[in-house]
């Protein structure tokens, strides 16, 4: 049982890293909570449903297609929404859930409540210290490291990193720096958003397909961010890995209970923030003021 | 006239019993509701369930189609039968997995364990793993949400060497294996209707209008289309609209209906059993459902529906134990 436990918690953990670490960014960044982050995600899934099953495309032409499209939406919903309302934060609030709820009654008009499901990139399964795996979840999970590193490169060696990181530390003297931020911080939403599409081709097989598919994970996200801390990329990572081996202790040490796996996660967060208000590797509240 | 959702269908009859206004159930399975009319006639009189049979009869008939599998598994596997149950977390699974405990040890099937997901959760692979690992060669289910597609999904892909049997109304649908990805083969799961089985002389010419109108099978809450036609026949033989009157006509209703012959009991719950409405097992092969219970031989109390098949156990099932 414990191979088990510790295989399927890494998988379930990779799932939510990937989800967690476009949503961290664009706060690390510009300080905004998107809670239409994972409304992105299931746009994603459905535009790869519709290139690939209703016109046709081959499934890695209709992935790429799906991942500029949806990633074009989230520069247009942040140019011309987002960034006019982030100086207030509850608005933005507000306003972010209200565009995910739009993308979800758009959906449901369009495709109706009945569930779908988006091919997977590779099937079959693999056994791993005697557990079997589906491939396509190792291949989130392979996806997950790529894009961990790739952001390390991205912000730690790139001048674009040099200023989105300026521009995450104090935006004001990143502007007399000569940093345009507005730009960087578009830039970065862009990035937000298109690990979000790319997280949308990647989990979505492994996910039913409905309007409101984009619930749960925002609130699974919602609480890595909140446990690792809000902003920190490795924060994200460790908070997925404790609510990922959470819910999947749940499961197989508690069946009868196994519908509490997410209430069980959310206590646990809960706890860690009444010890820790600033989650695992945030920033104190104090400090950011 | 509805509602799917047992929760649901409770809150809608005490609004509907508060202005005495008939209320026709046609999609959830709560025996609670029906006690109602028991304990508190004058109350309750009004409420009447179409579709589909009480929850009591749901686990009696998932009893039957569990019985069948284990008979299976006993003659070509050679093993005892070693069932898991698969429950979402809800009202009408409850009696389900209670009188599942309670008669199936007695009957000598060892129950290795309960997993209760959420009836909306997207992955349950851990449930399966677990599920896989505990020994079983059968898992019970009563799965009526969008749980039953990864549910489906995983259980072919991970090739769990346990034969599904029970509830999974996402199996009932004509869309099922699209919406699985192609998985889901051998799923076999209680249903009303069957593409080839006549439960009457109505069954078959309303199937063929409900695929040509709607382009899909109907499912277990097609039943609804039975009781439109129950309440408009009432209406018109008493020549009113009086809820006290109708409710004494609909009390006598003798009617064949497109899933068989339509009797209320004194609960006003439809009765279930040979020569009234039995409901079907139907099982995935080769992508197409198919009606494999009551069995074909008239094992099951000497009912013979026309258009019933062999059910066939997962080839991955009897490799794995064969090994």
């Amino acid at each position: 049982m414990t191979e088990a436990i510790i295989v399927n918690g890494l998988v379930a953990s990779g799932v939510y890293a990937l989800l967690a670490i476009g949503f961290s960014l664009i706060f690390g960044v510009a300080r905004i909570v998107n809670l239409a982050h994972t409304a992105f995600y299931m746009l994603s899934a459905y535009f790869i449903f519709t290139f690939s099953k209703s016109v046709g495309v081959p499934l890695l032409l209709s992935i790429a297609l799906s991942i500029v499209v949806v990633t074009i939406i989230g520069i247009l919903s942040y140019r011309l929404v987002i960034a006019r309302i982030r100086q207030h934060e509850a608005t933005t609030l507000i306003v972010t859930i209200a565009l995910a709820i739009i993308m979800q009654e758009a959906l449901f008009i369009r495709y109706g409540g009945d569930p779908s499901s988006v091919p997977e990139l590779i099937s079959g399964t693999t056994e791993i210290l005697g557990v079997s795996v589906i491939n396509q979840k190792l291949l989130t999970m392979g996806v997950v490291v790529l894009l961990l590193l790739a952001s390390w490169a991205l912000l730690m060696k790139t001048r674009l990193g040099v200023a989105i990181r300026s521009t995450a530390q104090d935006r004001e003297v990143a502007n007399l720096m000569g940093i345009n931020v507005p730009r960087i911080e578009m830039i970065t939403m862009a990035i937000s958003v298109a690990v979000a599409a790319i997280a949308g081709a990647l989990i979505a097989p492994l996910f039913v397909l409905t309007p409101g598919m984009w619930t749960h994970p925002l609130v699974m996200i919602l609480a890595v961010v909140v446990l690792g801390g809000l902003g920190s990329l490795r924060g994200s990572l460790i908070g997925a890995l404790v609510l990922g081996f959470a819910e999947n202790l749940v499961v197989f040490l508690a069946p009868s209970g196994a519908f509490l796996k997410t209430s069980v996660a959310l206590t646990i967060m809960v706890i860690v923030i009444l010890i820790k208000p600033e989650g695992l590797f945030g920033i104190t509240f104090e400090e950011e003021r | 006239m509805g509602t799917i959702r047992s929760e649901a269908a409770a809150a809608i009859t005490e609004v509907a019993m508060d202005y005495e206004t008939i209320l026709l159930i046609c999609g959830s399975s709560e025996t609670k509701m029906s006690d109602n009319v028991e304990e508190d006639y004058d109350r309750y009189k009004y409420w009447f369930r179409i579709t589909p049979v009480n929850n009591t009869h749901l686990g009696a008939l998932n009893f039957q189609l569990v019985g069948l599998v284990a008979k299976k598994i006993g003659a070509e596997l050679l093993m005892p039968p070693k069932l898991a149950i698969m429950a979402e977390k809800a009202s009408w699974t409850e009696a389900i997995v209670g009188a599942a405990q309670a008669f199936l040890p007695p009957q000598g099937i060892e129950i290795v364990g309960v997993w209760q997901p959420s009836d909306k959760a997207t992955d349950v692979t851990a449930e399966l793993t677990a599920i896989k690992d505990s020994g079983a060669n059968m898992i019970m289910t009563a799965l009526s949400g969008p749980v039953g597609i990864p549910y489906a999904r995983t259980w072919e892909q991970l090739e769990v060497p346990a034969a599904s049997v029970g509830i999974n109304v996402m199996a009932q649908a004509d869309d099922f294996f699209e919406n699985t990805g192609g998985f889901g083969n051998y799923e076999f799961t209680l249903n009303d209707y069957a593409r080839d089985v006549a439960l009457s002389d109505e069954t078959l010419p309303f199937i063929d209008a409900f695929i040509e109108a709607k382009g899909e099978m109907p499912t277990y809450n097609a039943g609804t289309y039975d009781a439109v036609y129950l309440l408009k026949e009432a209406i018109e033989a008493i020549d009113s609209l009086d809820a006290d009157e109708l409710v004494v006509e609909l009390e006598e209703t003798d009617r064949v209906g497109t899933a068989g012959r339509l009797v209320f009991d004194e609960k006003h719950d439809v009765i279930w059993g040979p020569g009234y409405v039995t409901a079907l097992g139907v099982q995935w092969q080769d992508g197409e459902l198919k009606g494999v219970w009551p069995p074909a031989d008239g094992s099951w109390e000497g009912v013979v529906y026309p258009g019933i098949v062999d059910y066939q156990l997962p080839p991955w099932v009897v490799e794995f134990w064969s090994q």
